[in-house]
């Protein structure tokens, strides 16, 4: 195997055999944080607290994207919509995008910049500060005690996260709808619920909750891993917030694909 | 005589490494039962990763590593949790815990593995807090601690289970003369009072001298010196001199 890595050195197999080797780590790292999350002993406490950190602590943040992705997109949509003089349908259109797509998408960038960059700078400096290794020592199984309340806080939190975010911008499609094209508040809300199908708000649940997996997942793995070195948290922290970023842009055409399929 | 008392910690041919990167080649070392034992060599030669490895935080490439005979390479994490609960480890820059106070830090092997009554963990962190010469600073955060504090709560948090090994990884790095002086004579108390087996990890040439009942120097991967004190100073392995008296050394040369 030596004689073989020696070969490859420099050449593009031997980076994909390093790909491979990385993409081997990430599914064993996976696996063993679901396990530990799905079998006990549950660290309820510490999970608590994660949730009140990611949950809570992303609540602004996604609000503010709710209510200003609501408002722009009202806006753009009054733009297409008076063209073939469907405006009445806006509250349809706001509701199908942003339960659909673009609330469980942007609201889990916003986390993923803003709770997944922590989660990884903060297990970064403790890799570094040899606290992981001192958990080990003391009897402690790091991905016990800290990826699994990390991963189920993200799980967890993330699907309420999107639902909040999606409520921000049916209102703030709503303001912008009721105010310049003076369309009655009834008539916005009723054409928003008529979209509100079970399959729609399910299909955004499943995908918020793909997302929080993959926000949680990569953002614990990439602290982790860090090498050290002071440029170690930098790296790590940036390296969380661009996978999880691309990741959850390609999951999240792989999932629509499935539901236009199977279910939508 | 050392033959009578048991190997406690054995490396036997093992080779340590990460990767590819090999850092220790194929190196024999026995620690015996009360035993302190100093691994000597300049910074970045490998010592700290024999501590891991006899911690079983890393895995030699070959050859074994015996704690009590009992051959540790081939366990998993659960089998080592069961070897690491005989041992204490002192980190280089202490490794506390950032999120917890220093009580919390002491007693977190006590409540983690539950072993005794929270009334007792109570007790012994007062205890070992005592010990260490820090007994006011039971609710202060690991940032509110100067660096020798920071050493102190450390070995404090090592002693709370009374583990049968100590393992110091370079225990007065980067410490002002007081501090370093502390320190030093708080291992030597851990040796007279606890009669704990230690072994210690440092490039302290004169600390060494003082807390070691044996020595060995670490070399390009290999031990070039395996011996008392005594033996150390009267050694005339060049390598050996030349590490012991790197300015005594240069001049003869020139």
């Amino acid at each position: 195997m030596d004689r073989l890595k020696i070969g490859l050195v420099r050449t593009p197999l031997y980076y994909f055999y390093l790909f491979l080797c990385e993409l081997g780590a990430i599914a064993r790292f996976t696996g063993t944080a679901l396990k530990s999350a799905i079998l006990p002993p549950y660290r309820r406490s510490i999970t608590r607290r994660q949730m009140d950190a990611i949950g809570v602590g992303s609540l602004p943040i996604v609000t503010l994207t709710g209510l200003f992705m609501g408002l722009v997109l009202a806006l753009q949509s009054i733009v297409e919509l008076r063209n073939i003089g469907a405006t009445a349908y806006i509250g349809r259109a706001i509701g199908t995008t942003v339960i659909r797509e673009l609330g469980p998408v942007l609201s889990s960038m916003m986390v993923a910049a803003r709770a997944g960059s922590a989660i990884s700078a903060e297990l970064a400096s403790m890799t570094i500060g040899e606290q992981i290794d001192a958990l080990r020592a003391e009897g402690s199984d790091p991905v016990e005690k800290l990826v699994e309340p990390r991963l189920i806080a993200c799980l967890i939190m993330m699907p309420v996260l999107t639902l909040i975010c999606d409520m921000v911008a049916f209102i703030g499609g709503w303001l912008v709808a009721c105010t310049v094209i003076q369309i009655s508040s009834f008539f916005y809300w009723d054409s928003v619920l008529e979209v509100l199908t079970p399959a729609f708000v399910w299909g955004g649940a499943i995908k918020a909750l793909a997302f929080g997996f993959v926000i949680g997942v990569v953002s614990c793995y990439s602290g982790m891993k860090t090498s050290f070195g002071s440029s170690g948290v930098g790296e790590a922290t940036t390296r969380a917030v661009v996978i999880s970023s691309i990741s959850i842009l390609a999951l999240d055409f792989l999932i629509t694909k499935i539901f236009i399929v199977t279910w939508w | 005589m050392k033959e009578n008392r048991e190997a406690i910690i054995q490396l036997i041919n093992a080779t340590i490494g990460y990767g590819d990167l090999t850092v220790v080649n194929h190196v024999d070392m026995v620690v015996y039962q009360g035993e302190t034992k100093v691994i000597l060599g300049p910074s970045g030669v490998g010592k700290s990763t024999i501590l891991k490895a006899i911690l079983g935080l890393i895995k030699p490439t070959t050859g074994e590593i015996r704690i009590h005979r009992e051959n540790i390479v081939p366990y998993q994490e659960r089998e080592l949790v069961r070897i690491r609960s005989q041992m204490a480890m002192v980190f280089q820059h202490g490794a506390l815990f950032d999120s917890m106070t220093v009580g919390e830090n002491v007693s977190y092997r006590l409540r983690e593995l539950e072993m005794t009554t929270p009334d007792k963990i109570d007790q012994r962190v007062d205890e070992v807090l005592n010990f260490v010469g820090l007994r006011g600073a039971r609710k202060l955060k690991p940032a509110q601690l100067s660096g020798g504090m920071r050493k102190r709560v450390a070995i404090a948090r090592g002693l709370a289970p009374d583990p049968e090994v100590f393992l110091f990884d370079e225990p007065t790095v980067g410490l002002d003369p007081i501090n370093h002086f502390n320190i030093e004579q708080l291992m030597l108390k851990l040796k007279k009072t606890q009669r704990a087996t230690m072994l210690i990890v440092t490039h302290d040439v004169e600390s060494a001298l003082r807390l070691a009942d044996s020595i060995v120097i670490l070399h390009e991967g290999q031990f070039i010196f395996d011996g008392t004190p005594t033996a150390l100073k009267e050694n005339q392995d060049m390598r050996v001199k030349a590490f012991l008296d790197p300015e005594k050394f240069a001049t003869a040369r020139e």
